[in-house]
């Protein structure tokens, strides 16, 4: 059964069936735009905290690296709680939307890419801070730099924050309903589908799923390996 | 003892302490630095490169002031205000070139600066030829040799044409030719008169050649005031 269950999901894959790609779709749009959004915030923010050293500093650190084990229902119950109904958000009206989705998604992101823009700014060289400034920068010039210089580094933070939310259930199923061909991605596909028994689109959403999860990684590793070279 | 008046030109430190870790790593209480060339010398740890820090506005004050013409560079928190640290051109130690080529890397402060490309230009190729490094310049910045990347480093704070010039260690690395094409910049800008340049360095023979006032450094002090070698 197995076998025959590959045999035809690796049929629907290539055939391009809309069963499979239409998940997919979601599931790269939703996460694509939830880790730019999270980035605007936190690589600016990781940037700040990662140069400064204000007394406090290391508690802020330590609660963000806490929050990358932020359970993905936990989010989701928040912004429900936000946008549903009742809720002080409710005349949005967004719940099971893929807007509602990208909410939550945005909201996993976040600690991950800060936590690893904290990371690498911390081990970049001090020297780039220090250079920009003797050449007549401001505050805010010397810390772009820093951030631009440790540019591979901060691209691995943004593949770490996209394969954290790629990969969730929770906010997708709570905030996005797994409503076909509207909000249904990858995840909330696979657990839907293999509970009906339609064994082979699980396993051919399966397979982009770790098709792109091994992706991410590689460039993960990738890019933090570039990113801790120094001159 | 130097001529503390004349054009006016002058770097002074008053009762500047700095604190590294718990300790005082530098404690100087008067130090004037006028026009012209002058070399700090003394062993490792010495705190050479502190005082060239601290003119630079780029270390904490624990205490004191750096003064330029009277009025006040830096004091308290690094690092200074911005418009007073331009006035202020620094080469470090190790310097770090940002990646880009070597012609982006000398031209960066001048476009700090908002320098228009065709000044910039003006600017910064006789540098370049003058200092050998023409040949260089669309190479990539990371992929020089020690010497090249102090050259291109010594562009970057030339070009700039500051009041003060600091530079840290600067011949480590320098061939025999570089290093008199250097002698002979610094000595051509201090006989401008309006320029402070000041060399960490324990090379001796280069203050001798630069004829600079000399001023030793130990355990975090300033011994002696500025003398002349013969
Ligand atoms: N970033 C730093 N943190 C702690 N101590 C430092 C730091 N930089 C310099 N020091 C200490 O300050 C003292 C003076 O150093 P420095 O000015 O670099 O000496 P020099 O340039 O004369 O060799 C040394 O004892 C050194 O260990
Ligand atoms: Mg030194």
């Amino acid at each position: 059964m197995i076998l025959e269950g590959l045999r035809r999901a690796f049929e629907m894959l290539l055939s391009f069936d809309p069963q499979v790609w239409g998940p997919v779709r979601v599931s790269l749009e939703v996460s694509c735009v939830a880790t730019l959004l999270a980035a605007v915030a936190a690589i600016p923010l990781g940037v700040v905290i990662g140069l400064s050293r204000f007394a406090g500093r290391r508690i802020i650190v330590s609660v963000l690296n806490t929050m990358l084990a932020l359970p993905t229902v936990l989010v989701g119950l928040l912004v429900y709680g936000l946008i549903s109904r009742s809720g002080p958000l409710g005349a949005w009206d967004i719940l099971y939307t893929p807007t509602a989705m990208i909410i939550g998604q945005t909201i996993l992101a976040m600690p991950m890419i800060c936590a690893f823009t904290v990371a690498s700014v911390e081990r970049s060289d001090p020297r780039i801070r220090l250079s920009m400034l003797s050449l007549g920068a401001g505050r805010i010039k010397a810390s772009v730099a820093v951030a631009l210089e440790n540019r591979a580094a901060l691209a691995a933070a943004l593949a770490a924050g996209f394969g954290r939310v790629f990969s969730e259930v929770g906010v997708a199923m709570m905030l996005g309903g797994n409503i076909r061909g509207y909000t249904r991605n990858i995840t909330t596909g696979i657990a839907f589908e293999t509970g009906k028994g339609e064994f082979a689109l699980g396993v051919a959403l399966g397979t982009v799923l770790l098709v792109v999860a091994l992706a991410v990684n590689f460039a993960v590793g990738y890019w933090n390996y570039r990113g801790g070279r120094r001159q | 003892m130097q001529q503390a008046a004349g054009n006016g030109t002058m770097l002074s430190l008053r009762d500047v302490r700095i604190v590294r870790g718990e300790r005082t790593v530098l404690s100087v209480e008067k130090l004037d630095l006028a026009a012209g060339i002058h070399v700090l010398e003394g062993p490792n740890g010495a705190g050479k490169s502190t005082v060239l820090l601290a003119a630079a506005g780029l270390v904490d004050l624990a205490a004191g002031q750096v003064l330029l013409d009277g009025t006040v560079l830096h004091d308290g928190m690094a690092p200074a205000p911005v418009e007073r640290r331009r006035r202020i051109a620094l080469v470090f130690q190790d310097p770090y070139l940002m990646s880009g080529t070597v012609r982006e890397a000398v031209e960066i402060g001048l476009k700090i600066r908002r320098v228009g490309s065709q000044e910039r230009r003006t600017r910064v190729d006789p540098l370049l030829e003058r200092l050998g490094l023409k040949h260089l310049a669309s190479k990539r910045s990371t992929k020089l040799s020690g010497g090249e990347r102090r050259k291109v480093a010594l562009a970057q704070a030339l070009v700039l044409d500051s009041q003060v010039l600091l530079l840290d260690e600067v011949t480590v690395n320098l061939d025999e030719a570089s290093k008199q094409t250097l002698i002979d910049i610094l000595r051509e800008r201090a006989g401008g008169g309006h320029q402070v340049i000041v060399i960490a360095s324990h090379d001796s023979e280069l203050a001798h050649r630069l004829d600079a006032r000399v001023h030793r450094l130990a355990g975090g002090r300033v011994l002696d005031d500025g003398v002349r070698r013969p």
